[in-house]
C-alpha cells in the first residue's frame, strides 16, 4: 500500500489518492484526558479524510476501547490520571493480537531516559506536544502503511499456508489408503507398513500400489528432485501418467520406459524424478523389478537370510530419450522381508553421518525377526536418528513388506511394543 | 515572570498557519472559539487545588492547561501554565502566579477576536 503525498505550503503531508482508501479506514483511537486535544487530535485527522475515529477520556477506558473498538492505530497521551500511557501501551503489548498494532505517544518530554522508558514500553513512535498537525499526520499515515503492509504480508501467509494444506491434503489422497493395504495384505498373505514424510508442506515423493491380477500387484516408489510446490506438481503428473499406463503395470520395465518418453518432454530441464516399480507375485514367490536411479530396494528372503541389496541401474526419468530399462527378477520366498526406501532415508541426516545403503541391510540383520512391518520401520527410523521433531532435509518414504504373517511374534528382547505410537503423522497402517 | 509576558507572543502565528492548512478556517475557528472557556477552568482548577493545598493536582491542572492552549498556538498562556507545572515547586510560589495567569488568560481571550472573529461574543 503506497499513498501518494501533496505538500502544500505548509509542509502538511496529504493523502489524495484512492490508493489510500484502506488507510483512511483504519480505526484509529485517541486517548486524551483533555477533552480539547481530543477535539483538536480528531480534527486534524477528519480533515485528512479519516473516517473511523474513536476517542478515550483516559487510560481505562483506552483500555475498553482496544478490546470493544479494535483499534488498528493507538494515539495515546503520556499523561493521563487514571492511566498513563505507557502503561496502556504495555498493556496493549502483552495482548498478542495487538503486539503490532502501531501505538504513537504523544509526550512534551525531550528528556532522553523518558524517551527510552517510552520505547521500552512498545511504543512505535512519538507525537511531540503542542500538536504538530503534519507531524501528526505523517506519522500515523507512515505507521498505518506499515501496518497494512504487515497484515498483508500475514493475510497472505495464511492464505499461501491454507491453499498448502490444501495441496498436501490433496497430494496424501494419491497415497495408498490403509483400507486398500489392509486389503491388499489380507487377500495375498502379506504385511505391509509405511512411513511417508515431507520436508515441507509438500513432497516430492510418491509412492503407490497397482493392483495387476489375482496373484500379483506391482509397487512403485518415485522420488522427484527438489523438495515443495514444483515437485509434489510433479508427483500430481506422475500419478495421472502411471494410471493412464494400466496394461504396463505387470511390465515395471516397459512402464518405465513409458513414463521416461512423457516426463522427458514434461518436465523442464534439471528436474527428474528416481524411480522404482516392483511387481510382487505372491503366488510364484516372485519379484520382477526395475529401476530408473532409484536407491536398491533391500530384500531378507527368510528367517534366518541375511539381508541384501537388490541393485539396479538405470537412468532418472525426464533425462534421456529413448532410455530403455533392465527388468530384474529375485525370489521373494514365504518369511522375506523386503524394504523400499527413498534417498531421504539412506542420506539423513543431511551432510552428517548418515546410516547409507550398508548401514540399512546391517539394521535389518539386526531387527528381530519377529518384528512386524511397523515396528521395523520404527526400528530403522530410530537407526537412522528420524524422529517425528525432527526437521527432514527431504522428503522421506519407506515402505516395508513380509510375508511373516504366521511368525514368531516379537521375542522379549525386541525394543517394541505391538501397537506402539504411530510412525507417521500420516501413517499409512501396519497391517 | 515578566520576561514571560514580555517576550512571548499571545499567539504563535505558524502554529496557528499549521492549523488552519489541516482544519481549515471554520474549524479552527470553531476550536479557538473553545479557547476561553478551557482556560478558565484550568484557572479555577488550580485555583482550587491551591486552596485545598494540593500542589500535585494544581500541577496536573497546569499541565492540561499547558497542553491544549500550546496545541492552539497560545504561547505566551502556555509558557505560564508550563512555568507552574513544572518550575514552581511550593504552593506559595503558583499562589504568587495565578494573578499574572489570570491576566494572560484575559489577553489572550481578548487577543483571540484576531483569530476567531467572535470570540467576544
Amino acid at each position: 500500500m503506497t499513498v501518494n503525498l501533496a505538500r502544500d505550503a505548509v509542509g502538511l503531508a496529504v493523502p489524495e489518492t484512492a490508493d489510500s482508501e484502506g488507510i483512511k479506514n483504519a480505526r484509529i483511537l485517541i486517548a486524551d484526558d483533555d477533552p480539547l486535544c481530543r477535539q483538536l487530535v480528531g480534527g486534524i485527522l477528519r480533515a485528512q479524510n479519516f473516517k473511523n475515529l474513536k476517542f478515550a477520556a483516559g487510560g481505562l477506558e483506552a483500555m475498553e476501547q482496544v478490546r470493544s473498538f479494535r483499534p488498528d492505530l493507538l494515539l495515546l497521551d503520556m499523561q493521563m490520571p487514571d492511566m498513563n500511557g505507557l502503561d496502556v501501551c504495555k498493556q496493549v503489548r502483552a495482548d498478542p493480537e495487538f503486539a503490532d498494532v502501531p501505538v504513537l505517544i504523544q509526550t512534551a518530554t525531550v528528556d532522553r531516559k523518558k524517551m527510552g522508558e517510552l520505547f521500552s514500553s512498545g511504543a512505535s513512535d512519538f507525537l511531540s506536544k503542542p500538536v504538530t498537525p503534519s507531524e501528526l499526520i505523517a506519522r500515523v499515515i507512515i505507521h498505518l502503511e506499515r501496518w497494512n503492509s504487515l497484515r498483508e504480508l500475514r493475510d497472505y501467509r495464511e492464505r499461501i499456508s491454507r491453499e498448502l494444506e490444501a495441496a498436501r491434503r490433496m497430494q496424501f489422497e494419491l497415497l495408498p489408503a490403509p483400507a486398500m493395504l489392509h486389503q491388499f495384505a489380507e487377500a495375498v498373505g502379506l504385511r505391509i507398513a509405511s512411513y511417508d514424510r515431507s520436508s515441507s508442506e509438500l513432497g516430492g515423493d510418491l509412492w503407490g500400489m497397482l493392483p495387476i491380477d489375482g496373484s500379483s500387484f506391482g509397487i512403485f516408489l518415485a522420488d522427484f528432485t527438489g523438495h515443495g510446490v514444483n515437485a509434489a506438481l510433479n508427483t500430481f503428473r506422475l500419478h495421472a501418467l502411471i494410471h493412464e499406463y494400466r496394461l504396463l503395470h505387470s511390465d515395471p520395465a516397459g512402464l518405465l520406459s513409458m513414463l521416461n518418453e512423457r516426463l522427458v518432454r514434461l518436465l523442464p530441464p534439471g528436474q527428474f524424478a528416481t524411480f522404482l516399480h516392483v511387481v510382487v507375485d505372491h503366488n510364484e514367490g516372485t519379484l520382477r523389478f526395475a529401476s530408473a536411479g532409484a536407491p536398491p530396494m533391500i530384500l531378507v528372503p527368510g528367517i534366518a537370510e541375511r539381508a541384501a541389496l537388490c541393485d539396479a541401474s538405470g537412468l532418472p526419468l525426464g533425462i534421456e530419450r529413448g532410455t530403455q530399462y533392465r527388468l530384474h527378477q529375485c525370489d521373494f520366498p514365504p518369511d522375506s522381508r523386503l524394504l523400499l526406501f527413498s534417498d531421504g532415508l539412506s542420506e539423513f541426516p543431511d551432510g552428517g553421518n548418515r546410516i547409507g545403503d550398508d548401514g540399512l541391510v546391517k539394521a535389518l540383520d539386526d531387527c528381530h525377526p519377529g518384528l512386524t512391518p511397523h515396528q521395523v520401520l520404527a526400528r530403522l527410523c530410530e537407526i537412522a536418528g528420524i524422529t517425528e521433531n525432527k526437521v527432514l532435509p527431504d522428503d522421506t518414504t519407506i515402505i516395508c513388506v513380509d510375508r511373516r504373517i504366521g511368525a514368531k511374534a516379537a521375542g522379549r528382547d525386541c525394543v517394541f511394543v505391538p501397537d506402539g505410537p504411530a510412525l507417521s503423522p500420516w501413517p499409512t497402517g501396519a497391517v | 515572570m515578566s520576561a514571560i509576558a514580555e517576550t512571548e507572543p499571545l499567539f504563535e502565528n505558524e502554529q496557528l498557519d499549521l492549523l488552519r492548512a489541516a482544519l481549515g478556517e471554520d474549524d479552527l475557528s470553531a476550536m479557538l472559539l473553545q479557547l476561553p472557556q478551557a482556560a478558565r477552568h484550568s484557572f479555577n482548577a488550580i485555583q482550587a487545588a491551591l486552596d485545598a493545598g494540593d500542589l500535585d493536582e494544581a500541577r496536573k491542572a497546569a499541565h492540561v492547561l499547558k497542553g491544549f492552549s500550546g496545541s492552539l498556538g497560545a504561547a505566551r498562556l502556555s509558557s505560564v501554565a508550563r512555568e507552574i507545572e513544572l518550575d514552581l515547586d511550593t504552593l506559595a510560589s503558583v499562589a504568587n502566579r495565578m494573578p499574572l495567569l489570570s491576566a494572560t488568560i484575559e489577553a489572550t481571550i481578548s487577543d483571540l477576536s484576531r483569530y476567531a472573529p467572535v470570540a467576544h461574543s
